[in-house]
């Protein structure tokens, strides 16, 4: 895939030297293709037979014919995926049974990598496809409930990065480590499961791990430590049975002084990323007799049918321990400790304190207010706010938590509104705030009957296809963004991360998962990942592809830069700042598609996080011209080099920004204060 | 309540032999409780046709429903989770299922046909514990199956399922 610059993709690699993106990190994707390339598909081709040698072949099983289909499936179900491929190369007869299992099939279609690194890495004969199809048709974090993008080889669960860097869990040693720190005698290592490393760089270094190192993980010493004596346990796991006890994160431990987290290879040697499962539809062909609720039931039954109770009867919480899972409470905590929630940059738990002053650069003549006499209006609401803030009841506590969720329902559909994406208004609302509450399975949520019609309506309307797939995508399009919008806002304000490249792909990688780009580019090409082609839209001649590391770099450490004098000056501009770094976000580009959507999430976030509130852009249709009016602008005044500027490009944008957000800082006020009557 | 269930039935096999059951045990099949429970008190005087199932399996089954006459029965959704499915078996019932196989898949069918689910589940993981961990020539030596990859074939596939080194 050569760039439209000439460049070779591993020219291009060497120009923009550091990478964020920590797919490099983990088990590569290349690597493994290329060593475990899975037989499945590949034989049939040269295998030529007339159709009645292939009858008789299919049916060939043995004893097994004995047995009817859905029982033979149930037995399939109940192997470890190690048999299960062993099974296959038993006769033609059982490689197209296993072949035939529904769940299977749909690894081998979506997702081959992650069992190509289960095999690898040994650790397939602790799993059966039902666990493997269970973990890919979820996507959260099975230890904190946020977006889970690496599928942990040991557990076969999902994880996020923060817990692959930090949790305990999630610890991997050598076995030579493992002998020494805990004193363990080759005996009790053979009870525990092990994990083959594969050859790769696993550190930000350049090192190259080509050894095969056999990793247990401290949590399992930990289990068999305080575990009853099992003398079972060993001649069932020679027997190649699933020892569940060993493999549960259960136990509490204290950190390890050796642990380097990010900086600790082997806690990404059991790390498969960037495993995708798209929603399984039922093709259309076969429903489109059905009627309407029955066919959006049909594309959704299968993750019904997993999800119902993932994890009853294994003394776990039914659902995973979700910090921050429902964003609205999440909001009212952080409220408690001061409005806006400034954490500070130096150090993560102390709290930073600013006065709000406005910069010099807004743009006078965009709008006809003057943006002089809005800071200040603006500053009186959020004075009285924080006067508020200070003795707050529970009321109002909770006022503000369903002030901002709909704030953050709007700005969504907004925002999709100015891409053409997405779906209508009540639609829009109704799904964010499901997804905002946090109590079920994103995936799960389904559009009723009339939002279906409206949806096929709505779509028409907008001239786009109407039908089946476009409604999935569009819904896809809203749920994608409200968790997008829900991690970024979560790392930002509750954790108070500071702004990274890696927060930014992450986000865009939610935004897009399973979405495909306009012309067709599937998720897996670009969701989570730079361009590497050159876009021009309109005037603008965005960030070349080779300078897109660099840029984003700079963004980020410029960020980073202005927040640190802010803090020792103790003044910023909230308004001025977020409108500042969502333009030149959108001016670097640096996604093939959603960088528009991306660039408002970080605007609001930023708002959010040092004005305690965000601002609606485009949800109405002059709303989006405006808004539309004035980013082309701002594009075209970045086009001029930076000495001849009159004027910051962003200035408009900014002066549009505090307009909005006087607005709402007013509204806020207001909710405040009838709250305090009620 | 349990003068109703202290009842007893007849079930009679394809090959004629009838044979007296406590209702109790004989409820542990969904078909005949849900039968019973749609025919009335009435129904315990005539014999029950099993017309798939022979003399020798039934009484098979009817002792695994006789030792496990008390368990509680499995929940509706008990499908939900994969990871509570392990295959092992509890001492009694691996007992139990040491017998040919054979006469283990008629085991498997009639308790699929009689639907009892504990049962069935037990059969499955009876037979997944002979393929599990097995090499393929030994699989095929279990279950009769001929071998109709050619050697470069069963090469291909062994090559191409597991990490291969760099050559």
């Amino acid at each position: 895939m050569a760039s439209h610059s000439g460049l070779t993709v591993d020219e291009f690699r060497l120009l923009s030297w550091t990478r964020p993106e920590l797919s490099r990190n983990t088990i590569q994707p290349e690597s493994l293709e290329r060593h475990c390339p899975l037989d499945n598909g590949r034989l049939e081709g040269h295998h030529t037979v007339s159709p009645s040698n292939i009858q008789v072949r299919l049916f060939d099983t043995g004893d097994l014919r004995a047995l009817p289909l859905e029982i033979a499936y149930l037995i399939l179900s109940l192997l470890d995926l190690r048999s299960l491929t062993d099974f296959r190369a038993v006769s033609w007869g059982c490689r197209a049974l296993v072949d035939s299992l529904p769940q299977y099939k749909a690894i081998i279609q979506h997702a081959p990598n992650a069992l190509r690194a289960l095999l690898s890495t040994h650790m397939a004969v602790h799993f059966t496809t039902p666990n493997l199809f269970e973990a890919l048709c979820t996507q959260v974090c099975f230890g904190c409930g946020q977006f889970g993008p690496f599928l942990d080889l040991f557990t076969c669960y999902r994880y996020c990065l923060a817990c692959v860097i930090d949790s305990n869990d999630l610890l991997s040693t050598p076995i030579s480590t493992a002998k020494r720190e805990f004193n363990l005698t080759s005996r009790m290592i053979r009870t525990l499961p092990t994990c083959l490393s594969l050859p790769g760089q696993y550190t930000e270094s350049e090192r190259t791990y080509q050894r095969r190192i056999s990793l247990v993980r401290v949590q399992s010493i930990m289990a068999t430590r305080t575990a009853q004596p099992d003398h079972h346990a060993l001649s069932r796991r020679r027997q190649g049975q699933l020892g569940t006890s060993l493999l549960q994160p259960s136990i509490q431990q204290a950190p390890q002084r050796w642990d380097g987290h990010g900086q600790n290879p082997y806690r990404f040697m059991p790390m498969k990323r960037r495993v995708r499962f798209p929603n399984i539809h039922i093709s259309h062909t076969h429903i489109s007799n059905a009627p309407i609720s029955a066919r959006l039931t049909l594309s959704y039954c299968q993750y019904n049918i997993v999800m119902a109770h993932p994890f009853e009867g294994l003394g776990m919480p039914s659902s995973p321990p979700a910090s921050s899972n429902n964003l609205s409470q999440a909001l009212q905590r952080t409220l408690s400790k001061g409005f806006p929630h400034w954490g500070s940059f130096a150090g993560k738990a102390v709290r930073a304190t600013f006065t709000i002053k406005m910069d010099g650069n807004y743009d006078y003549f965009y709008t006809s207010d003057d943006p002089d006499e809005l800071f200040e209006l603006a500053q009186g609401f959020f004075e009285e706010i924080q006067i508020m803030a200070a003795a707050l009841s529970e009321n109002q506590a909770s006022a503000y938590g369903e002030f901002l969720t709909t704030a953050f329902a709007e700005l969504i559909f907004g925002s999709n509104l100015i891409e053409n994406a997405g779906l209508g208004h009540d639609v829009t609302i109704r799904i964010c705030k499901v997804i905002f509450e946090g109590r079920i399975e994103p995936s799960t949520i389904q559009l009723r009957d009339d939002e279906y019609e409206q949806a096929l309506e709505e779509l028409k309307l907008r001239h786009l296809e109407s039908d089946h797939s476009t409604v999935i995508r569009s819904r896809a399009e809203i749920v994608q963004h409200a968790l997008a919008l829900k991690y970024l806002t979560t790392h930002m304000i509750e954790l108070n991360k500071p702004l990274s490249e890696e927060l930014l792909l992450q986000t865009h990688e939610i935004l897009t998962d399973g979405i495909d780009g306009p012309d067709g580019d599937q998720s897996a090409t670009y969701s989570g990942i730079y361009r590497t082609e050159v876009v021009i839209a309109g005037f603008s001649n965005f960030t070349h592809p080779g300078q897109i590391h660099s840029a984003m770099r700079a963004l980020v450490a410029d960020f980073n830069n202005d927040m640190k004098r802010a803090e020792e000056k103790g003044e910023l501009d909230p308004y001025y700042l977020a409108a500042k770094y969502c333009h030149k976000f959108v001016n670097i580009h640096p996604f093939l598609d959603g960088n528009g959507r991306v660039c408002r999430l970080l605007l609001n976030a930023i708002l959010l996080k040092y004005a305690g509130i965000v601002v609606v852009l485009g949800e109405k249709e002059q709303e989006r011209e405006t808004y539309l009016e004035i980013a082309s602008r701002g594009s075209m005044d970045e086009q001029v080099p930076e000495d001849e500027r009159s004027r910051v490009p962003w200035g408009g944008l900014a002066s549009y920004v505090i307009k909005k957000g006087t607005m709402k800082m007013e509204a806020l006020r207001d909710t405040l204060k009838m709250a305090s009557n009620a | 309540m349990s003068t109703e269930k202290a009842s007893t039935i007849t079930l009679t096999s394809n090959d004629g032999v009838s044979i007296e059951v406590d209702r109790q045990v004989a409820e542990r099949s969904m078909l005949i409780k849900n039968m019973m429970e749609d025919l009335g008190e009435g129904a315990t005087a005539t014999a029950v046709p099993i017309p798939n199932v022979n003399e020798s399996v039934l009484k098979k089954v009817i002792e695994w429903c006789e030792h496990h006459k008390n368990d509680p029965q499995p929940a509706q959704d008990d499908d939900s989770d994969s990871r509570k499915k392990t295959t092992d078996i509890e001492e009694w019932d691996q007992k139990f299922m040491q017998v040919d196989q054979e006469m283990l898949f008629e085991i498997i069918l009639a308790s699929n046909y009689l639907d009892i689910k504990p049962l069935l589940d037990v059969g499955c993981k009876t037979v997944a514990n002979m393929i599990k961990g097995k090499s393929p020539e030994e699989i095929r030596k279990t279950f009769n199956i001929t071998n109709d990859f050619t050697p470069e074939e069963e090469e291909q596939i062994r090559r191409e399922n597991e990490w291969a080194e760099d050559r």
